[in-house]
């Protein structure tokens, strides 16, 4: 094939939209696959992580075909080129090597990025430093008193991997002299900044100001107030800078213009996406958190599944079978939205974390030769923790109009450290609870009504009858750990990886978002300039927006 | 009158010292053969006051004999201390068994109070169901008399204590122990008696009042600094009230040493196990934790948080006047803050320079200096920590003379603010008005 022919003009596609034709047979065929066979071939493990997919509505033909697709497209050489930092974002002229940023696969042969390899190293001992720092109580606030809370000012990449994390691994905080509170304020608005103004003291609290650009506005619209509010209790700028900001940025110099010193600087690079910035000091919060050899784990949970991905043939290689059920899934099956559920609370940011992973690496519709796809891209992804959602979106699962296909996500063991031993026992029953919800609703999803016997579903009304056939996967892991949970991640960061090499389009670019941010700015100016804003040329319904907008200010004056 | 002493802390070497100069024939045991070798030729690690002299003496005179051989000792003693710590459990168990095989015969055992509310208890009911199953006639009874001894002034604690605090169950027993601490001294000694929970409850009760009076005292006179006023004429003022007395008025930079936050921590422990809130008695520690580093943070202040490659001396460095002790003092912290922004440190105690030096495993940029002028020497600030005498009245015109800026933290009021100031010195201390 060449660069500019669109994928779905393949034989293996052509053969799989045939596959896929009638899915009334297909359901039938996985179910009597479910029902017949001793041994489940679908169920593939990796390390502390195993996937279950044979609730999906597949067929060893359409699992060859789907490989042979993979094939076509290149992928395995897709892969290599991934991890040998060649420009594979071509829209920015970068390489994405953010699987640097856990362990380096160049080795002795690509001795020419020894130094990016360094400037890792580098930065995971500066941040190390300041981690003990904090933990130990040496950090000082600008009245000498030790940090107590920690307020991380990012959003999209430079939020939510830390906030994922940071609420997974609540139960491997470290143990240390000055533990420190970590909390979140992303939203332009301020709502959850006033929150924490109101409770904070000035005198022990110290802000990340994580921004990838160091320009994101919505980043500095909060530290804007902020440095205020300081300034409100100590009037020595200086001191404040010092001890009450750390940057986190791939810009040293608009870190230095904002008035930071070089020591309160953590340095990230271009090659380093910011929805795959987690593993860098991006996860600044993780470490707070779970302590540097605890981020170090994280680390490597993710780096043993770069290895998996890298060596593993496609038929045992998790990364890329989920990302070709996937395809399966949005392309033949017509199923264009997917439901990450896991069920654990820990997991609870886990589906949030996804949609800005998959949808802004893969909602696309350009190839990279420029072409416009006549296919479909990256499904919607939304989620809920899933004993919550059972209470919510399953009614739509189950009796909707959608076709859905899910991620159930679980954890086999937990609360084996909980040391009084009646909740421990009563916990450890909720948890049983809990994976019971998840391994019964993925079997209702798709048997339906057959999930009962027979002769108690004939009388049954129409309303009360479950048509089946939602496909999903279920993915476990032993326990959830700071290596599992890099492992997981680095599940999707790759799944993700794969559907774009399919797809033929660019995972690593977000050129969608540019717009409406340059759009926003200029409302600014119409909203706060007291200018004629009929001499603008706007719609009517923008027009009315600003219109309405400037009334209510005007009469609240 | 034949005694046995199980332990080699402070506690057990001043009860045992103090019995044999009475004429009693003490036997102390201890489990470690080092110590025991150490203390027959009056070798002491303890620093506490004419106790090494005392021990040197009635060691000379046959009245004390230091062992090793458990069964020599249990066989011993008419009265039997034990003035284990607390973690010394294992040790505990060993001597009670060897108790029960050897039955001394009408024993009195004296718990001075390392354990928890009930072990005493427990444990004489453990004997009495041993006794029971025996065919011999023993009777073995058990006592509490909790230790009140404060170092550097321990050995007079033991010899004219306020009170003696007798937990027991058995009056006869309760009126043997009363004749026996009378003969110790010329004075009618002063008896309150209880049960042994009580008086085990007592014990840690004690220590924790203080602790609270003390830390609302640091508390008050930090609060007294914002509004310019000196602490020290409020408390005079506060402890002429007979209800509050002047005891434990005197705010510092705050408490240390092994037993006053152990007893708060396991007296707090005792609360929170019956689901009770220990809030107070937390609170009373958070605070004592921030008031080491209250010297701190007026040194941050004053240097605007930059530290680096400043010079500073400690005078006084032992958790209180008289002990070797740095255990929990304010200055290891004090220290850790400092050398931790990357200042260096001069440091001078008559008695701790090297149990100082050993707890901050020997750090790059800490001196120990052998005498308190050498320790000012070019230094950026004096910093006092510990109120030995001999820093009570310093050659203030030699200090000026060493030392490369004046200024003067005084962490235990021992100077007066006016005077020092008219000398030409910056003077902060606790509550003393002055404000960074």
């Amino acid at each position: 094939m060449n660069d500019t022919t669109l994928i779905n003009t393949s034989s293996f596609w052509k053969k799989l939209t045939t596959l896929a034709n009638d899915t009334d047979a297909l359901l039938k065929a996985t179910k009597k696959r479910l029902q017949s066979q001793t041994e489940n071939s679908l169920t593939l493990n990796f390390d502390q992580i195993s996937i279950d997919f044979s609730k999906q509505l597949l067929s060893q033909d359409v699992a060859e075909n789907l490989y042979n697709l993979a094939k076509e497209k290149g992928l395995e050489a897709k892969i290599k080129s991934l991890f040998k930092a060649s420009s594979i974002n071509d829209t920015e002229d970068r390489a994405a090597a953010h699987w640097l940023l856990r362990g380096d696969h160049f080795h002795e042969e690509e001795k020419h990025y020894g130094s990016w390899t360094t400037a890792v190293e580098l930065s995971l001992k500066k941040m190390e430093s300041i981690i003990n720092k904090v933990l130990s109580g040496h950090w000082r606030g600008y009245s000498g008193k030790s940090i107590t809370d920690i307020v991380n000012l990012g959003v999209g990449g430079s939020e939510l991997g830390p906030l994922v994390a940071c609420h997974a691994l609540t139960d491997h905080e470290v143990d240390c002299d000055n533990p420190v509170e970590v909390h979140f304020a992303s939203s332009i608005d301020g709502s959850q900044l006033s929150r924490l103004l109101q409770t904070l003291e000035p005198e022990t609290t110290l802000f990340l100001l994580a921004s990838k650009s160091f320009t994101t506005i919505d980043t500095f619209s909060n530290a804007k107030t902020v440095k205020k509010w300081m300034a409100s209790f100590c009037t020595d700028e200086n001191l404040i800078l010092r001890q009450h900001f750390i940057g986190i940025s791939a810009s040293s110099e608009k870190m230095m213009q904002w008035g930071l010193p070089e020591s309160n600087q953590l340095l990230f690079w271009e090659w380093v996406g910011g929805r795959f910035s987690l593993w860098s000091s991006i996860g600044f919060p993780i470490a707070l958190k779970i302590g540097m050899s605890g981020f170090r784990k994280l680390l490597d949970g993710a780096y043993e599944m770069d290895k998996h991905f890298i060596s593993a043939s496609f038929d045992t290689n998790l990364p890329v079978l989920l990302g070709l059920v996937g395809i399966w899934n949005v392309n033949f099956l017509n199923i264009c939205q997917h439901a990450i559920l896991p069920y654990d609370g820990r997991l609870k940011y886990f589906p949030q974390y996804l949609q800005q992973l998959e949808m802004e690496s893969n909602g696309k519709s350009v190839t990279h030769s420029g072409a416009k796809v006549d296919y479909s891209t990256c499904p919607v992804i939304w989620g809920e923790v899933g004993p919550n959602a059972q209470h919510a979106f399953y009614q739509l699962l189950h009796q909707g109009t959608q076709k859905v296909s899910s991620d159930f996500i679980a954890v086999i063991n937990r609360y084996d450290n909980v040391t009084d031993i009646h909740s421990r026992n009563s916990l450890k029953h909720q948890h049983i609870l809990s994976l019971a919800n998840c391994f019964a609703q993925s079997r209702v999803l798709l048997f339906g009504d057959d999930v009962v016997k027979k002769n108690d579903t004939q009388k049954i009304p129409a309303y009360k009858k479950y048509p089946g056939g939602q496909p999903s996967s279920t993915i476990l892991l032993e326990e959830l750990t700071p290596y599992t949970l890099g492992l997981l991640i680095a599940l999707y960061e790759h799944k993700v990886f794969v559907q774009s090499v399919i797809w033929d389009i660019n995972p690593f670019d977000q050129w969608g978002v540019e717009l409406g941010k340059i759009m926003a700015q200029d409302t600014v100016d119409l909203l706060t300039v007291n200018r004629n804003i009929e001499d603008e040329q706007l719609d009517i319904s923008t027009l009315n927006l600003i219109k309405l907008s400037q009334q209510q200010t005007g009469d609240s004056k | 009158m034949n005694i046995s002493v199980y332990g080699d802390n402070l506690t057990a070497l001043v009860t045992a010292s103090c019995l044999a100069e009475k004429n009693n024939v003490v036997k102390v045991h201890t489990f470690d053969s080092g110590t025991a070798t150490e203390l027959s030729k009056g070798q002491f690690s303890i620093n506490e006051p004419f106790l090494d002299k005392l021990f040197t003496q009635v060691t000379k005179s046959g009245n004390l004999i230091v062992s090793t051989n458990l069964k020599d000792v249990v066989g011993h003693g008419e009265i039997q201390f034990f003035s284990l710590e607390k973690d010394d459990v294992a040790q505990l168990n060993f001597i009670i068994d060897e108790i029960i095989i050897s039955k001394p015969e009408n024993l009195i055992i004296v718990f001075q109070g390392f354990q928890s509310v009930g072990t005493c208890d427990d444990l004489c009911d453990q004997i009495q169901l041993a006794l029971s199953q025996s065919p011999d006639d023993v009777s073995i009874s058990c006592a509490v008399v909790p230790s009140f001894l404060k170092e550097g002034t321990a050995l007079e604690n033991f010899r004219e204590p306020d009170r003696i605090i007798i937990g027991c169950k058995t009056s006869i027993v309760t009126e043997k122990l009363k004749l026996f601490f009378n003969r110790l001294s010329s004075r009618q000694q002063s008896f309150v008696c209880m049960s042994p929970r009580e008086a085990e409850f007592t014990r840690v009760a004690v220590n924790s009042l203080l602790a609270i009076r003390l830390s609302l005292v640091n508390e008050m006179a930090n609060a007294a600094e914002q509004f310019q006023v000196d602490i020290k004429s409020v408390l005079h003022g506060i402890g002429q009230d007979v209800r509050i007395g002047s005891h434990y008025l005197s705010p510092g930079c705050g408490y240390g040493g092994q037993y006053l936050e152990s007893h708060i921590q396991e007296f707090a422990h005792l609360i929170a196990s019956k689901s009770g809130d220990p809030g107070l008695l937390l609170s009373a520690l958070k605070s004592n934790e921030s008031q080491k580093e209250v010297l701190f943070r007026k040194i941050w202040r004053l240097f605007k948080g930059d530290l680096t490659d400043r010079v500073f001396a400690f005078w006084g460095m032992s958790f209180k006047p008289e002990s070797s002790n740095v255990t929990c003092a304010p200055s290891v912290k004090m220290a850790q803050a400092l050398l931790n922004q990357g200042a260096i440190l001069q440091v001078y105690d008559p008695l701790s320079n090297k149990n100082f030096m050993r707890e901050l495993n020997y750090p790059e940029n800490l001196s120990c200096m052998d005498n308190a002028y050498d320790a000012v020497n070019q230094v950026d600030a004096l910093i006092v920590l510990t109120e030995w005498d001999e820093f009570l009245n310093p050659d203030f015109k030699q200090l000026k003379d060493v030392m490369k800026t004046h200024l003067l933290f005084d962490g235990r009021n021992i100077y007066e603010p006016e005077y020092v100031e008219s000398l030409g010195f910056s003077y902060y201390g606790i509550g003393r008005g002055r404000l960074v």
